[in-house]
């Protein structure tokens, strides 16, 4: 277990969350609209290091979402189905992943000094707090 | 971030629940952006229409706002829904889907957006001039507004243009600031870019090259060497490089922002080859027989159709075969009064309004893969959770000969 804990930035809208999950991380762009399924939270991206790993009840880590302004509905979708990640980690982002959770209610933090792509290996136990705009992330384990 | 009283008094509910909505997403965004404040847009073009890309979360969304009595505050367009209102079955659309699509267009309506259901506003209307900040969604339609009218606007998602529509504001950041308009790539044109899908090509062979770049607001490149393209062509480029995360871009004595082009600071150059574009098609040309072709991606204007309508003349379509032409109620009035609809209709050529190839669904039974003119549709038909067909690409001229034999007219 480490006891580094990374402050960051959250949406206001966010509220308070303190979660405890497992880490599905990647260093490539998620493309929501199309490669997302929001009936099973599967990333159906054939060449995407990540295709056909679940992001259901995840702390899903990547570095930013790209591709159409449709986007942020895949989101909604997914709380709709219950088949949301825990929390979303960026670390640049993208106009549609903070919309997409500001009103979806998924909890978003951004805005590190390192880049959390880097420091969270996927399967990793990662404690997240969010509050008042501001997150904090630690590491637990393997 | 700075807020005037107006924006306060909306932030605290005094103008109605869905305008605080509204408010609460900007905010989020603007201070994600580390805007300071949010400004006044005069239009908006809102996405997240068809039923296929929102979902049910669309519906749930709308509903939400108009339960909250919000209304669009400035003028309002409508991008494609999931089927042509009046001549979806025509598309082998059932009638589950046509059910959810007209409550989503009926909300719309009821927020006070023109059901317009096209990609293209600008071709009937909705037009801006230099330097004017517009709030405007549709990743193709916010290139076009960058590059083609030098206007200002981020590329909105459909719900951040939905609380601007609905506040007629936004957060004061992107491509709103000059600096972040400057070219920052530099593309010298060596091939022969001649029609509308060599521009479309051209665009995916700069969006592939600078995709994996750091630039915060996307590569902005500077295109060199080409020749004055229409505007429908600027179109087809703008639509392919917004896949790839650019939503503007200069062309060297073309575009309305000549100035910021001495200003470059340029940080990657890409040489475009003849043998490069050769590679692209080569890339997406369909290995076997396909049995439709829809064009329209993003939706035709009148030269297209009028284009289109020469290429079929004095053919028929082949045993099993469609074509389909997408474009805007507007340009399909305009055929129709010009004598060019009656044309294509004749010899079988189907043609759909209020929305677009990539946002129907397609029957499965009848159609495995897909033949179009655009590489943006190439993306997204072939997007697993869109459609998910094999979807390829050919000049319109090929697409037509793809689908169409010379009619042989027996003499008595």
């Amino acid at each position: 277990m480490s006891n580094t804990i990374y402050t960051g930035k959250a949406l206001r809208s966010s509220g308070r969350h303190e979660v405890v999950g497992e880490a599905i991380v990647t260093k490539n762009p998620i493309t929501l609209l199309g490669f997302v399924n929001p009936k099973t939270g599967e990333i159906t991206e054939e060449k995407h290091d990540l295709n056909g790993k679940i992001i259901t009840n995840k702390i899903f880590v990547f570095p930013r979402g790209i591709g159409s302004t449709v986007g942020p509905y895949v989101l909604i979708n997914l709380v709709k189905n219950e088949k949301a990640p825990l929390v979303i980690i960026n670390m640049q982002s993208d106009q549609g992943t903070v919309s997409g959770c500001s009103v979806a209610k998924i909890p978003m933090a951004y805005g590190f000094e390192v880049d959390p792509t880097e420091i969270i290996k996927n399967g990793d136990q990662v404690k997240v707090i969010i509050e008042n705009g501001v997150s904090t992330i630690q590491i637990l384990g393997e | 971030m700075y807020l005037t009283q107006e924006e306060e008094k909306l932030l605290a509910g005094e103008s109605g629940t869905g305008s605080q909505l509204a408010m609460e997403l900007l905010i989020d965004l603007g201070e994600f952006f580390e805007a300071d404040r949010l400004i006044p847009v005069t239009s908006a073009h809102i996405s997240g229409v068809s039923y296929l890309t929102g979902g049910d979360g669309l519906i749930d969304q709308l509903g939400l706002f108009i339960e909250h009595k919000a209304k669009v505050s400035i003028f309002s367009t409508l991008n494609p829904s999931g089927m042509d209102r009046k001549n979806y079955k025509d598309q082998y659309i059932d009638l589950e889907f046509a059910t959810k699509q007209f409550q989503i267009l009926q909300y719309f309506n009821d927020l006070g957006v023109s059901l317009t259901c096209s990609c293209t506003p600008y071709d009937f209307g909705h037009l801006l001039t230099k330097g004017e900040h517009v709030a405007w969604a549709e990743s193709s339609a916010v290139t076009f507004a960058n590059s083609f009218f030098g206007a200002r606007t981020n590329k909105e998602d459909s719900l951040s243009v939905l609380s601007a529509a609905i506040t007629g504001r936004t957060p004061y950041y992107g491509y709103h600031l000059t600096e972040n308009r400057i070219p920052n790539v530099e593309v010298s044109v060596e091939a022969d870019i001649l029609e509308y899908t060599d521009y479309s090509m051209l665009g995916e062979i700069t969006g592939k090259a600078f995709r994996n770049k750091p630039f915060p607001f996307g590569a902005i490149p500077v295109f060199k060497w080409i020749n004055k393209p229409r505007p429908q062509e600027m179109k087809a480029l703008g639509a392919s490089l917004a896949s790839f995360g650019t939503h503007i871009f200069h062309i060297e004595n073309v575009t309305p922002e000549q100035e910021l082009i001495p200003q470059a600071q340029i940080e990657d150059t890409l040489i475009v080859t003849a043998d490069m574009l050769k590679e692209t098609y080569e890339h997406f040309a369909p290995p076997d027989d396909v049995n439709i072709a829809v064009i329209g991606c993003p939706n035709a204007n009148l030269e297209e159709i009028i284009q289109t309508a020469g290429l079929v003349k004095g053919k028929k379509l082949r045993e099993g075969k469609e074509f389909w032409l997408f474009t805007n109620a507007a340009q399909k009035a305009l055929a129709s009064s010009s004598g060019y609809l009656k044309a294509l209709e004749d010899v079988g050529v189907k043609i759909f309004v209020d929305t677009c190839p990539e946002v129907m669904p397609y029957d499965k039974t009848r159609f495995e893969k897909i033949l179009t003119n655009s590489v943006k549709a190439q993306h997204y038909i072939s997007a697993p959770s869109l459609n998910g067909l094999p979807t390829y690409v050919m000049s319109v001229a090929n697409c037509v000969d793809a689908m169409f034999e010379e009619e042989i007219i027996e003499d008595e």
